[in-house]
């Protein structure tokens, strides 16, 4: 009989293990998934983004992401990360005209702002990339950004235990281009600026707006600037492509052509969210306007012939005044409490 | 006492593998077996050879994504998942077990079916060659979709003699999809193994490009010169 006992065990054990055998090896590494409900906290006239059925929202996954968005490891020297060139105090872009990537090349695209990414349909200039997750991809191999296959970059990750264990708890696997491409994108799709004076305006609070900045906002509104017809909606875009007049020669970079391949939209490029425009200085997919003033006297010229330019770009001619009134207010498109929040910061050394 | 207990636990086993395999009595697996040449020698990547136009160059990379297998006869039979990547560095590829049977041929696709081609790549299995793990794995990140065919080397545009000229064709895009017909008679056993041979001719490939005026192509920027070669490399299989 007691001999037996330990025999009995063995089996069990090997009857426990042949079954474990015959099952993935997921189910037994998903014992540590933990998924904390994730709060938007959104106001009233700022809809729920959409979502990825294979991506839902998680603190786990949201703090995950914020780690890797500040994680160096991921580039092939290791010295950048994606903050290098999306900058919280800059609304995550980049001061510089064309950032520096690995080794200090530089791209060819001035880095644009992430402000309510979640609510993007396409991402790059010319619209290329379908979803935040895929858009992931894109710099990693990107010889003049990171320039790491993301492959490798897994391989680094899965040498460090922290690591093993938050990818784990957020999507109850190891590092791979799976998970790693998620909760980037679960942290991008958390920046969510609402919480500018025009947003308090809007919400009733008739004195976030000073005198000037409503009077902005009513030129911006008006047929005579038209810029309200492509910066429209609560996230001053329409999600489209538009031809701006910013070039009459496109041979650079031809924008949407690139990947569509029709004549029609060389030139056309993502019409961009206007929040945190104040901030996001240089402007224009290759940062050639250097301020605000610059962009309207752009807009005013009625910009440079070009065959596929949009006929909602004919010029206009304002007052220094009302020049001053439309710039108060784009500026009231700042939410200050978003350029600092505590959220957006890389966490503490471990 | 030792001698029950090793007898269940052998049961056992048996039991748990029976359970776990597929039933797949009556199929055998189909290889493809692809002989890389040039000119009707064996290919090898840094040889000089001159094509044509009379053009000196030399490959580095030749890698080519094929899918959609269906194997030809009276009951055809296609391969729902299988993708490949060939590369001069392997020559016998496991397509997949079929059902055991006779067959006529094989028609197969050069690039990725339109609904794979614009998938997540990171959802395929990760020993697949679309997961980004693959060391061959080539997708366009700014825009995507795979590299269905990837040919890159060295090349004399200035006739010095020598391979001093970076050449790349990246080509892709559904419309560049093409499919190749070998008519090849071959059976399965049930758990047999059965092997359809095809040859790549790279001489081929680069026939009637010159250089000097098509040295590159992502496909996008280019699409007559991604088309040409891409006709070039359907000829190229035999
Ligand atoms: C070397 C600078 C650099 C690095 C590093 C970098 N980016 Fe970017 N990012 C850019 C540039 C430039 C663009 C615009 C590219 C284009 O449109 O072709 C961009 C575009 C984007 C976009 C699309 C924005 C839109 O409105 O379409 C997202 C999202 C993004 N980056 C996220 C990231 C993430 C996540 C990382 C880290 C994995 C990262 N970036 C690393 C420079 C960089
Ligand atoms: C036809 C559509 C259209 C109209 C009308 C329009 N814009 Fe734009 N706007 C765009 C596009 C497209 C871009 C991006 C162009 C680029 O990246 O080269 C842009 C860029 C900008 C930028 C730079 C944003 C950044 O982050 O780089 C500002 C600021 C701006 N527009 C303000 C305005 C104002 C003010 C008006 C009205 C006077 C206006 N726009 C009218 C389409 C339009």
């Amino acid at each position: 009989m007691r001999l037996l006992q330990p025999l009995s065990k063995g089996l069990a054990l090997a009857i426990i293990w042949l079954f474990a055998g015959c099952q993935s090896e997921k189910s037994v590494q998903e014992t540590t998934l933990t998924a904390t409900p994730y709060h938007w906290n959104l106001p009233d006239h700022f809809p729920e983004p959409e979502v990825p059925a294979d991506n839902a929202m998680t603190q786990e996954r949201v703090d995950l992401g914020r780690r890797l968005f500040y994680e160096p490891l991921l580039s092939l020297d290791s010295t950048i990360s994606c903050a290098n060139c999306h900058q919280l105090p800059f609304a995550f872009s980049d001061p510089d005209k064309v950032s520096a990537g690995v080794h200090g090349r530089r791209g060819f695209r001035n880095s644009p702002t992430l402000t309510n990414i979640a609510y993007n349909k396409h991402f790059f200039f010319d619209g290329g990339i379908p979803s935040l997750e895929l858009q992931v991809l894109a710099p990693l191999d990107n010889e003049d950004e990171m320039q790491l296959n993301i492959h490798q970059a897994a391989l680094r990750l899965r040498e460090d235990s922290t690591y093993l264990y938050l990818f784990q708890k957020a999507y109850g696997r190891q590092p791979d281009s799976y998970s790693i491409i998620r909760a980037l994108a679960a942290f991008e799709r958390t920046m969510i600026s609402a919480n500018s004076p025009y947003d308090r305006w809007v919400q009733g609070d008739s004195s976030a707006l000073s005198p000037a900045a409503q009077r902005g906002l009513q030129l911006f509104m008006s047929e005579k600037l038209q810029c309200s017809q492509c910066h429209s909606g609560f996230n001053f875009t329409n999600n489209g492509f538009a031809h701006n007049g910013l070039h009459s020669d496109y041979s650079d970079d031809p924008g949407r052509r690139r990947v569509t391949m029709k004549e029609s939209d060389i030139g056309k490029f993502k019409v961009p969210t206007l929040r945190n425009v104040e901030v996001s200085a240089p402007y224009m997919h290759d940062g050639s306007l250097p301020t605000l003033a610059s962009v309207i006297d752009h807009y005013a010229s009625g910009g440079q012939p070009h065959p596929n330019k949009s006929p909602l770009i004919t010029g206009f001619s304002l007052t220094d005044n009302e020049k001053a009134d439309l710039i108060a207010f784009l500026h009231s498109l700042t939410d200050r409490s978003f350029l600092s929040h505590p959220k957006y910061l890389p966490q503490q050394a471990r | 006492m030792r001698t029950i207990t090793a007898i269940i636990l052998l049961i056992a086993v048996a039991t748990m593998q029976w359970g776990c395999k597929k039933n797949n009595d009556n199929s055998g697996t189909l290889n493809l077996e692809v002989r890389h040449e040039f000119n009707g020698s064996p290919f090898a990547f840094g040889t000089n050879y001159t094509n044509n136009l009379g053009q000196i160059y030399q490959f580095n990379t030749a890698n080519i994504y094929l899918s959609g297998f269906t194997a030809k006869g009276s009951t055809p039979y296609t391969f729902e998942n299988t993708y490949l990547s060939i590369s001069p560095d392997a020559s016998t590829y496991t397509i997949d077990s079929i059902p055991a049977g006779d067959y006529t041929g094989l028609t197969f696709d050069i690039g990725i079916d339109s609904v794979a081609n614009h998938s997540d790549p990171t959802t395929f299995p990760a020993n697949s060659p679309l997961n980004p793990a693959h060391p061959r794995y080539q997708h366009w990140a700014w825009n995507t979709g795979y590299i269905f065919v990837k040919f890159e080397g060295d090349c004399d545009t200035s006739n010095t003699g020598i391979a001093g000229t970076a050449f790349f064709y990246h080509l892709g895009l559904d419309q560049l999809l093409r499919t190749v017909d070998i008519d090849q008679q071959f059976s399965v056993d049930p758990e047999g193994n059965a092997t359809v041979t095809v040859t790549i001719d790279y001489a081929k490939i680069l026939d009637d490009i010159d250089f000097r005026q098509e040295l590159s192509t992502h496909t996008m920027n280019n699409l007559p010169l991604a088309t040409k070669v891409m006709d070039e490399t359907v000829a190229a299989f035999e």
